[in-house]
């Protein structure tokens, strides 16, 4: 990962490494993200075909010669044609497979903290389906809440959700997420509803998925034997008490 | 047509960095600096750099690169690089010699023409920068001897002034003082304090094999088609007999006494790892080896 974006004739990234300095796996994963991102341009999309001329045009100076030839081959074939029309079909980007891919293996690096965003995401969804909310949304939400976290400090133990002392560390989890949220055009839309995560309900009307995610992290935090009683306790304060009765109806507590 | 072996070593200056920073390690002196783009990485994230190199274009490469903070090539001045100025008289056979063998006639003047705009510099800084630019031209012809059909033909100046241009960006200062120079080991290593020496040590009559393109260009700097860079390191401690491993041994040792800071990072690879393990802890009682992978092993020691 480190020399993908190096250049064959020593003017690329982070080290300006030269010719066979590249290393072939670090060369062939340049390559193949150059395509790509000439084939998923959202601006210009362009043709197989068309990126691949592109490449052709950087042989010798971005990519190594032979490099442009065997991923030539690669795509085309065994007989590569420059004139032949290349017959290759892109499998669809799963953006939300690739964002649960991301923050899976975020939450993978401790073992304290393995599975969680899965567990956050699962919860919000099923919580949003009881509400007659968007599931996929709301799981996406999760997601896009643990990306916030990726860089905290603060060990999961440590982290009491329903604490005054935790609010802050919340808010700028929450606002943490909205900013990468924001920064991806495809996620944009999702940003207000992160940031307002971390509100709490007596704070002012708060929006049903924002609601969602802030009783999903709650509930995940919790530990099982005292969740029932502190969320009970915590309606119509700092939790959304219809949300939170959909939440405890779920789990078969008397509300 | 040249052979253009594959037989680059790599040296990341990304890499040295994680290195100096975990050990609090804030100058570094690299005797043998090659091409100084890892110094110049090291530079730009704030870690003082010194190199020195026999070979002269190094030199004025890191002049560019590593003593340079802030002179760049405007576009005029480029301009007066890649051109052949009006009413100037050029040397146009200056590199007659490398004709049909590795270049076209039209290249061959165009040598010429850059080598006299490029000597008529007003700076250090500049001169550097224009001949690491015009470097990437000699390796791109010389590639495209190999693959006619394969690279795209770009006229002489327009490589030119892309290549010159893009030296711009590698210019930056780090607040620091960072030096080069033209010498041998012993004379840099006495020259400069500091918290490091990196070595990559020269391998075994390294200037027979060294790359066309460096010496190549070290000619066409002197001006001399027809120069044997040889003759530059037959009286250093690597110009001897050093085929046989004792005497290639007692060199890296030479080079090893000659710095008197208190860490060394030597650059190997798992072929030669135990060798370099054996000649640095003589010098460096305390060893430490960080291996990213088969091609890079570094050998830390510390006194």
């Amino acid at each position: 990962m480190r020399w993908h974006r190096e250049h064959d004739d020593g003017t690329g990234i982070p080290d300006r490494l030269r010719w066979d300095g590249i290393p072939a796996d670090a060369a062939a994963l340049g390559i193949v993200h150059a395509f790509l991102e000439a084939v998923e341009d959202p601006s210009e999309p362009r043709e197989p075909l068309e990126a691949l001329f592109a490449l052709a045009a950087e042989s010798g100076r971005r990519f190594r010669v032979e490099l442009v030839r065997a991923f030539r081959a690669f795509v085309g074939g065994a007989t590569p044609d420059w004139d032949a029309p290349i017959e290759l079909e892109l499998p669809a980007f799963d953006e939300e497979t690739a964002l649960a891919g991301l923050v899976a293996r975020v939450d993978a690096r401790d073992s304290m903290t393995e599975g969680r965003s899965e567990r956050l995401a699962a919860i919000a969804a099923a919580l949003a389906e009881r509400l007659g909310l968007d599931a996929a949304q709301a799981a996406r939400l999760a997601r896009l809440l643990a990306l916030g976290r990726a860089v905290e400090a603060i060990s999961p133990d440590d982290f009491d959700p329903l604490s005054r002392f935790a609010r802050e560390h919340r808010t700028s989890v929450a606002l943490r997420a909205a900013a990468i949220a924001g920064s991806v055009p495809r996620y944009a839309a999702d940003a207000p509803y992160l940031a307002a995560s971390a509100a709490w309900f007596e704070d002012g009307a708060q929006d049903p998925r924002a609601a969602v995610l802030a009783l999903a992290v709650a509930a995940d935090a919790l530990p099982p034997a005292d969740a029932v009683r502190r969320l009970t306790a915590a309606a119509g304060t700092q939790l959304d008490p219809g949300v939170t009765r959909a939440y405890l109806a779920g789990l078969g507590a008397p509300s | 047509m040249i052979d253009l072996p594959a037989r680059t070593r790599r040296v990341s200056g990304t890499r040295l960095l994680d290195l100096c920073r975990e050990r609090g390690i804030g100058s570094i002196v690299d005797p043998f600096m090659g091409l100084p783009m890892h110094l110049n990485v090291l530079k730009r994230h704030g870690i003082a750099v010194h190199g020195g190199d026999l070979l002269e274009w190094f030199v004025r490469a890191g002049e560019g690169l590593v003593a340079n903070d802030f002179t760049i090539l405007r576009d005029a001045e480029v301009a007066e690089v890649v051109e052949m100025l009006p009413g100037r008289i050029y040397p146009s056979d200056l590199f007659r010699a490398w004709e049909g063998v590795f270049f076209s006639e039209d290249q061959c003047r165009y040598l010429s023409v850059w080598h006299a705009n490029v000597h008529a510099l007003r700076s250090d800084g500049q001169t550097g920068l224009a001949l690491v630019g015009l470097w990437h031209v000699l390796c791109h012809w010389l590639l495209k001897a190999r693959h006619p059909d394969e690279m795209v033909d770009v006229p002489p100046s327009e490589l030119a002034w892309h290549y010159i241009r893009e030296t711009e960006r590698w210019v930056v200062s780090n607040g620091r003082r960072n030096t080069v120079r033209r010498a041998d080991f012993a004379t840099t290593l006495g020259a400069v304090r500091a918290d490091a020496i990196y070595l990559a040590p020269p391998g075994r009559s390294g200037a027979k094999r060294i790359d066309a393109r460096v010496w190549m260009w070290e000619a066409w700097w002197q001006g001399d088609p027809y120069l044997n860079v040889e003759r530059l390191y037959r009286d250093t401690v690597f110009g001897g007999r050093i085929n046989d491993d004792a005497s290639y041994d007692r060199a890296i040792a030479d080079v090893l006494a000659a710095g008197a800071a208190p860490y060394v990072i030597v650059q190997s690879s798992a072929l030669e790892a135990t060798r370099f393990e054996r000649l640095v802890r003589a010098q460096r009682p305390h060893i430490e080896i960080v291996t990213p992978n088969d091609e890079e092993i570094y050998i830390i020691g510390k006194k």
